[in-house]
């Protein structure tokens, strides 16, 4: 295990997501899901490096976009089914659907999902939402209402059985005056392999300097024996 | 300038706050002095109030003055450590650069006061810097350089029993350098949610400011201690040269992007900036005392204005021209003194045709001598909001918004190569930002979402295509790829100071504009470019001592001039 603070893994979240070929805002989205998910669930960072080495397996071209084609829509009600991995990309998405309550739309939008199960990092992406828009998300499946940071407490069954077989779960958000906030400033407990498996993602979003920059950078050019 | 009768025996004015159009020029932002609302001021401030007195509570240094040292103040009634520690360093790998790996003294500022246990264990970690691992009980970590010579000097001539001398002291002004202070998380220390849930750290950048200033008063002891081990004779610093005394800096391109990326923290900087000078402005008259703080303040600025001396050929421009223009207002004030109702007003529009480095070292002095109604406005410096989408404005409230607040970015040609001819990138070697040349250098795939031009010209083409009335959550399943500039442009309706009116890509971007911004901001002056893309600085140039602040002084030390010859 490696003890991080949170905005160190908010932003190697980030860096690695990017060096993955996904955009600015679901990079930062996800490095809030993580900050949000990570004080349950330690291993959430394996999961999220599981899911990019699915991505890179499956879609190696960058950017990563969305494919909407896969989204249904039948008034206001926002149909898809996924692997938990192709979920990184339409996290962002689902959860602006969730805050999107006006007309157009019906009155209540709601996000109707067929996963094997729920991806711990889009549950942090619905505790983060929850938490920038001071509502609760409640998620029905098999009968059972619960909130992300409900289900987070719960580690889901990521084996074999569990690939194939679908659930479905029905996510909207409500008004509500118990919102599961921001986790307490302090630092987590993560997995260190995926740590690791994160750093080298992250380290393909980097450049390298150019000779010129180099011989430009601060401190340059100058006696630094003065 | 409208004017409006009140029941009040003066008749109120009307003032407009300036328009993010004006502020957030680039060119603008270059021209930011430091001022009262300064990250600095604001410590010095508090520490002033609370008069704590800094303390050694650990020394082990040999008589070359390699060892540590741990420096102890009491800051919002919670005890902070500086543990300093010093090494021999061959000249051969004493580098400002970040790429170094050694220095002359490494630091980390440590909450409550460390055991010896606790000191050694983070030797070995604080003197590799980034290559270490930190707790939270770390908040923030630096190193830093000595300046060779002045260092020296200084010890020789302390040992001697005589004061160095006055003119290689003023010319240098830093016994030692930093070049790099982390804090917010980095490499495991501390967290900023949780050091600002103390009421004293709550102002940004206040434990960065802290262990800087605890530094300089390592770097004038470290001094002494080897002048001390010298000579029996020895003598100590005399307090002008300590007070003027600061901590060199040399900062580079890797500040620039966080004005970028924190869009609503840096609109509330600017936000109580604008407000405390419209305060200033809608003062009806000055007291006595603000009068003479005025007439003080000046004197200082015109020295302070002429010791201004650098080698970068467009700053020694512009600073003439700043002295000729500070000259110019001078005699006009003797002319034409300032009228009795809305002086500072007055003095506001007196120089309003003047260069943007006149106008705003202007909006430094007057805020300056507005203490009671802009102080209180540093509570405000901070933002707890992220940017975020609303996914119920319609479309065509989005296009509006583009036009009132991103018009500049539509006006400009992408068809010519200048307009984009620079990209910001993460190197590899060093993870810092860094600027590249789009056409002739290979990562412009990876570059840093800086290119808000082809952003809205994008975003701008896509929102014709479609129905006006459809909803942004509708039309993010369309266009998922236009998100972050969709939320950005959102985020700035609300937050109108949060983002740059410039090409921050074109060839003609100067990174420096942007330094010297937040440099202001942490209250850094006299600024030393040594190109477009970074600059020298020195920090808490003429700011009380530790031994100030215990004895009860005042935090008056905006454009500090250099002290007189010490014997």
């Amino acid at each position: 295990m490696i003890r991080t603070s949170l905005n160190e893994l908010l932003h190697m979240t980030r860096k690695a997501m990017l060096g993955c070929g996904f955009s600015h805002d679901i990079a930062e989205d996800t490095g809030w899901a993580m900050v949000m998910a990570s004080p349950y669930q330690p291993d959430a960072i394996c999961q999220l490096a599981d899911d990019l080495f699915y991505y890179q397996d499956h879609h190696s071209e960058a950017p990563v976009i969305a494919d909407n084609h896969r989204i249904t829509i039948d008034n206001g009600q926002l149909y898809l089914q996924a692997k938990p991995y192709e979920m990184l990309g339409f996290n962002g998405i689902l959860c602006d659907w969730l805050t999107a309550s006006e007309q157009p739309l019906s009155d209540e939008n709601a996000v109707i999902l067929k996963l094997p199960y729920m991806p711990i990092v889009f549950l942090g992406h619905l505790l983060w939402t929850a938490s920038q828009y001071n509502q609760q998300v409640v998620i029905e499946h098999h009968g059972r209402y619960l909130r992300p940071d409900q289900m987070l407490a719960i580690k889901p069954d990521t084996g074999q059985n569990a690939q194939e077989e679908l659930a479905e779960y029905r996510i909207t958000m409500q008004n509500s005056d118990d919102v599961r906030i921001m986790p307490a400033p302090e630092p987590v407990e993560i997995d260190d392999t995926g740590w690791s498996r994160l750093s080298e993602f992250a380290f393909r979003s980097y450049v390298p300097e150019s000779e010129a920059s180099r011989l430009s950078g601060a401190g340059a050019g100058l006696t630094d024996n003065d | 300038m409208a004017k409006r009768q009140s029941a009040q025996s003066v008749s109120e004015i009307a003032v407009e706050m300036r328009p993010a159009s004006t502020v957030m020029r680039l060119s603008r932002l270059g021209s930011f002095f430091p001022h009262r609302l300064s990250f600095m001021r604001i410590l010095m401030r508090r520490l002033c109030a609370e008069k704590p007195e800094m303390r050694i509570t650990y020394q082990s240094l040999d008589q070359h003055g390699f060892g540590h040292m741990v420096l102890t103040i009491a800051v919002g009634g919670m005890d902070i450590s500086l543990i300093a520690y010093s090494r021999e360093l061959a000249p051969e790998v004493r580098t400002d650069r970040v790429i170094a790996t050694k220095w002359d003294s490494s630091f980390c500022l440590f909450e409550g006061i460390p055991s010896q246990s606790e000191i050694d264990a983070l030797a070995e970690h604080v003197s590799r810097q980034e290559a270490g691992r930190y707790s939270e009980k770390v908040l923030c970590l630096s190193r830093a350089n000595k300046s060779v010579r002045l260092f020296a000097h200084v010890v020789e001539s302390l040992a001697s029993g005589k004061q160095p001398d006055h003119e290689m002291l003023i010319q240098i002004g830093y016994l030692m350098r930093t070049t790099a202070v982390y804090g917010n998380g980095k490499f495991g220390i501390a967290d900023r949610g949780a050091i600002s849930g103390y009421e004293a750290f709550q102002p940004p950048f206040q434990i960065e400011m802290l262990a800087v200033f605890m530094i300089r008063e390592y770097s004038v002891l470290l001094a002494e201690w080897c002048a001390a081990q010298r000579s029996s004779a020895a003598v100590t610093l005399a307090t002008e040269y300590r007070r003027y005394l600061g901590i060199g800096n040399s900062t580079g391109l890797g500040m620039a992007p966080f004005l970028v990326n924190h869009p609503c923290l840096v609109h509330s900087w600017m936000m109580v900036r604008e407000t405390a000078l419209m305060r200033c402005r809608t003062q009806a008259r000055l007291t006595p005392l603000q009068q003479q703080s005025f007439d003080r303040l000046v004197i200082r600025t015109k020295t302070h204005l002429a010791e201004w001396q650098v080698e970068d050929q467009e700053q020694t421009r512009r600073t003439e021209l700043l002295r000729t223009e500070f000259d110019r207002f001078l005699a006009g004030l003797k002319t034409a003194p300032l009228p009795e109702i809305y002086p500072l007003e007055d003095v506001y529009q007196r120089v309003s045709g003047c260069s943007e480095d006149m106008q705003e070292l202007m909006v430094s002095l007057l805020i300056e001598i507005c203490a009671d109604a802009v102080d209180g406005l540093s509570h405000c410096l901070s933002n707890p909001f992220e940017p975020r989408l609303d996914a119920s404005m319609t479309v065509a409230e989005l296009g509006a918004l583009i036009e009132t607040q991103y018009q500049w970015a539509l006006d400009i040609d992408l068809d010519q190569p200048e307009n984009e001819a620079q990209f910001w990138y993460v190197s590899a070697e060093k993870l810092e930002p860094r600027l590249g040349l789009r056409f002739d250098e290979p990562g412009a795939d990876k570059e840093m979402p800086f290119h808000m031009v082809r952003y809205i010209q994008q975003l701008w083409a896509h929102i014709q295509s479609v129905d006006g009335m459809m909803n942004i959550a509708r039309f993010m399943l369309e266009y998922p790829q236009t998100r972050y500039m969709v939320r950005r442009i959102q985020t700035i309706s609300r937050f109108s100071y949060g983002e740059i009116r410039d090409n921050l890509v074109a060839d003609k971007c100067r990174p420096i504009d942007l330094l010297r911004c937040k440099l202001s901001f942490f209250g850094a002056g006299k600024f030393d470019p040594k190109s477009d893309r970074w600059t020298r600085v020195t920090l808490f140039q003429g700011a009380p001592t530790p031994a100030d602040i215990a004895a009860g002084c005042e935090d008056d030390w905006l454009f500090a001039i250099s002290p007189p010859p010490q014997l």
